[in-house]
């Protein structure tokens, strides 16, 4: 039996095929448009997935829809009625594109594929509920503990319940407009970062500033009860009622105004985003005890964009709340389709459940990989010049190498990643040694804010070597400490003035592996088994062999305002476009100083917008 | 599609929800519908915020909504908000606004931060 789930029209449109409870693809549009959190209808992503699992649209058991669109026009009619905003030209855009576009998914379907599905006809779930799915069900747990925090679904923007088997119950929820996190964004958008984009920008600037304001964010903003629970204070905020999240009354609280985007970062941002970073994870802290209170469930899972809040996950974690956590690697909107299809295939065509002990997401593996002739053709077409490495050990033990010797190499290897995190099949690496790495990164490769911290890629067996983090984290959304053993003295207390620049402090050594060890020595970590994804553990242990140091830096294989690199096309773009030193096409190898710019023909790359 | 194709998509956009703007406003949906949205500030005496979840479209998970024409869907809408006597009067506006904007309006190209208050 096979299950296709679209999530779509909101942000990050996604599509994800489920075979008899197995996923065998998964993929956001972004990918195939080049346009970071493409909307629309993901029709490049449902025809990749229906490729890859051999079959046409009318061999689809179920199609389904992450949400439903009636419960979102009774959201947006009563919030427009309630503020009076409903003549206003916000409530009017919104509706118009509502009734215009979200009505009509079946209809879109129908028009590319012939058919939605074998009974031609598309169902609907709730947006809690997918997220809620997405969480359970790929998680090797029998019995769960779910939490789910957005900005918000139909109505609802937290909810908790308990997944059970193949079954699935929410039994509370907290209603728009009151949201976790529409709250986080609207602190984005008032330090000056993009909102649906920019959040976790925010929570990388956090450990640079002191928590002053939370106080006042507490009093004014947000009421937290012990269980978690919470509400607004509306009068702060304007989303209800115009395209802005905050007023001059939010600006006036913190005696500024918002930071204008790509101005210099002050302290006062750094300190705002740790107020707000801190008050976050007093609410997920009490939500998740309340979840454990409410349930008795020794396992949680979580979903929703909140989740995407590695800082906030790690400290569920070490508080030990829950015995295990598991997490959707696609916490966001994307992860909503993949919900959606196992929804369908476990209560609407209830078929049985296993539990996969190993991992049933595949490493999040589930995007297109590209064959040797497909990117031969591609490299010789362009006038690129190449080696071909086809002893494995030999080419990995090339990458440790040139990773030693202070290059940049970026690797393009298998299916891509589903969700927002590289994870070896499109990322680019660097030796975490290095002090510069870090600014070296993010100004000649990512072209990106330099106080951004990298993550690093660790071999499960070296984990706990390095960092205070006893459990798997294969998806990269646990934040946890650097081993005090690794640490170098450093503080931010002697820069609170502001008279540093960010590059200075960045440039600071504060561990022996300074490009992944962030301002308060902590690190978003990525642990590599052999199971997951075996050509990258093997890139990793080389490093080892050769340097004694098992992990290394990974970011992400695009630049700034670019989603992730899909194609050997777009990958070569990104190579030749930046200041990578060397890119790894499966068994091809360029070196950026063997190619003649000249001769390299440019098909047309888009001008990315800053994200 | 051109700048002038978008343009008319626009104004036509337009005219249709000022008119349905105005239905609701005379109504008097406008007015009786405030009792049915949450409250929009703290209440420092209440124990919690959490509501129980209430499935809103039956309680199966996965559900099916079918509407071929404006009356289908006035009547899913009808049902809907079938306790909510003021909204289910502007069932027949949604409906028909919904069957005239099908698909017209473009999405941007510029994709608005706060779409997700869609």
């Amino acid at each position: 039996m096979y299950t296709l789930g679209l999530s779509a029209l909101y942000h990050d449109s996604a599509a994800a095929l489920v075979k008899n409870g197995e996923i065998v693809a998964a993929v956001q549009e972004e990918r195939f448009t080049r346009k970071k959190h493409d909307p629309r209808f993901p029709v490049n992503a449902i025809e990749y997935c229906l490729q890859e699992g051999h079959i046409e649209a009318s061999q689809l058991d179920a199609v389904i829809f992450y949400e439903n669109p009636i419960l979102t026009i009774d959201r947006v009619l009563h919030a427009g009625i309630a503020t009076g905003a409903v003549s206003s030209l916000t409530t009017a855009n919104i509706l118009g594109s509502l009734l215009s576009r979200k009505l009509w998914v079946a209809d879109n379907f129908r028009e590319v594929f012939g058919c939605v599905g074998r009974g031609d006809e598309l169902l609907f779930t709730e947006h809690h509920l997918s997220h809620a799915a997405s969480a359970f069900y790929p998680s090797p747990f029998e019995r769960a503990a779910i939490l789910t925090v957005d900005g918000v679904g139909e109505w609802a923007t937290t909810t908790i319940g308990v997944g059970e088997n193949k079954n699935i119950q929410i039994a509370q929820e907290i209603r728009f407009p009151h949201s976790l996190g529409m709250l986080y964004s609207a602190f984005t958008m008032y330090c000056g970062f993009r909102v649906n984009s920019g959040e976790y920008k925010l929570m990388g600037l956090a450990p640079y500033g002191r928590p002053k304001y939370a106080k006042i964010i507490k009093e004014n903003l947000i009421d937290i009860k012990e269980d978690g629970s919470f509400h607004l204070n509306m009068e702060f905020f304007d989303y209800l009622t115009a395209e802005r999240m905050i007023g001059e009354k939010f600006e006036k609280l913190f005696g500024e105004k918002n930071r204008k985007p790509e101005s210099e970062i002050t302290p006062h941002q750094m300190d705002v985003a740790a107020s707000i970073q801190k008050v976050t994870e007093e609410v997920l802290l009490k939500l998740a005890r309340h979840a454990r209170n409410m349930t008795g469930c020794q396992n949680l899972v979580l979903a929703g964009g909140v989740a995407l809040n590695c800082v906030a996950n790690g400290k569920i974690m070490r508080e030990q709340i829950f015995n295990r956590m598991w997490i959707q690697p696609a916490a966001g909107d994307a992860g909503g389709a993949l919900g959606a299809a196992l929804l369908a295939m476990y209560q609407h065509l209830d078929h049985p459940r296993k539990t996969d002990q190993k991992d049933s997401q595949k490493g999040c593996f589930l995007g297109p990989a590209f064959s040797y002739d497909d990117i031969q053709e591609y490299l010789d077409q362009n006038n690129l010049r190449y080696v071909q490495e086809e002893n494995q050990d030999k080419l990995d033990k090339l990458i440790a190498r040139e990773l030693d010797g202070g290059m940049i190499v970026g690797l393009f290897r298998g299916r891509m990643e589903y969700g927002p995190r590289a994870l070896g099949a499109r990322s680019i690496l660097g030796d975490p040694r290095q002090v510069e790495m870090q600014s070296k990164m993010n100004l000649k490769i990512k072209y990106r804010e330099s106080f951004r911290p990298f993550a690093p890629s660790v071999l499960m067996d070296d984990c706990e070597e390095y960092f205070d983090l006893t459990q798997a984290s294969p998806y990269m959304q646990f934040v946890a400490p650097v081993k005090k053993t690794h640490r170098k003295p450093f503080s931010m207390k002697n820069f609170c003035d502001g008279s540093n620049p960010i590059i200075e402090i960045v440039n600071i050594k504060r561990s022996d592996i300074p490009a992944v060890t962030h301002v308060d020595y902590s690190a978003r970590i990525q642990t590599v088994d052999k199971n997951r994804n075996p050509h990258y553990y093997r890139i990793i242990d080389a490093f080892r062999k050769r340097t004694g140091c098992g992990l290394l830096v990974n970011t992400s294989f695009n630049v700034r305002g670019e989603p992730i690199v899909c194609t050997p096309q777009d990958a070569v773009r990104c190579f030749m476009n930046t200041e990578m030193d060397i890119l790894v096409l499966e068994k091809y190898v360029l070196y950026k100083n063997q190619q003649l710019l000249s001769q390299y023909y440019d098909d047309g790359g888009t001008e990315y917008e800053l994200d | 599609m051109n700048s002038t194709e978008k343009n008319k998509d626009a104004d036509m956009e337009r005219n249709l929800l000022e008119a349905f703007v105005s239905d609701l406003v005379s109504s008097g949906v406008i007015s009786d519908a405030h009792q049915a949205f949450p409250a929009m500030a703290p209440d420092k005496n209440a124990g919690s915020y959490f509501e129980e979840h209430r499935p809103l479209m039956g309680k199966a998970a996965c559900c099916s909504i079918n509407y071929n024409c404006a009356e289908d869907l006035q009547r899913i809408l009808e049902i809907y908000w079938r306790d909510q006597p003021y909204m289910k009067s502007i069932a027949p506006s949604i409906a028909e606004l919904s069957f005239a904007l099908k698909s017209k309006i473009q999405l941007d190209d510029d994709i608005s931060p706060f779409v997700y208050t869609l």
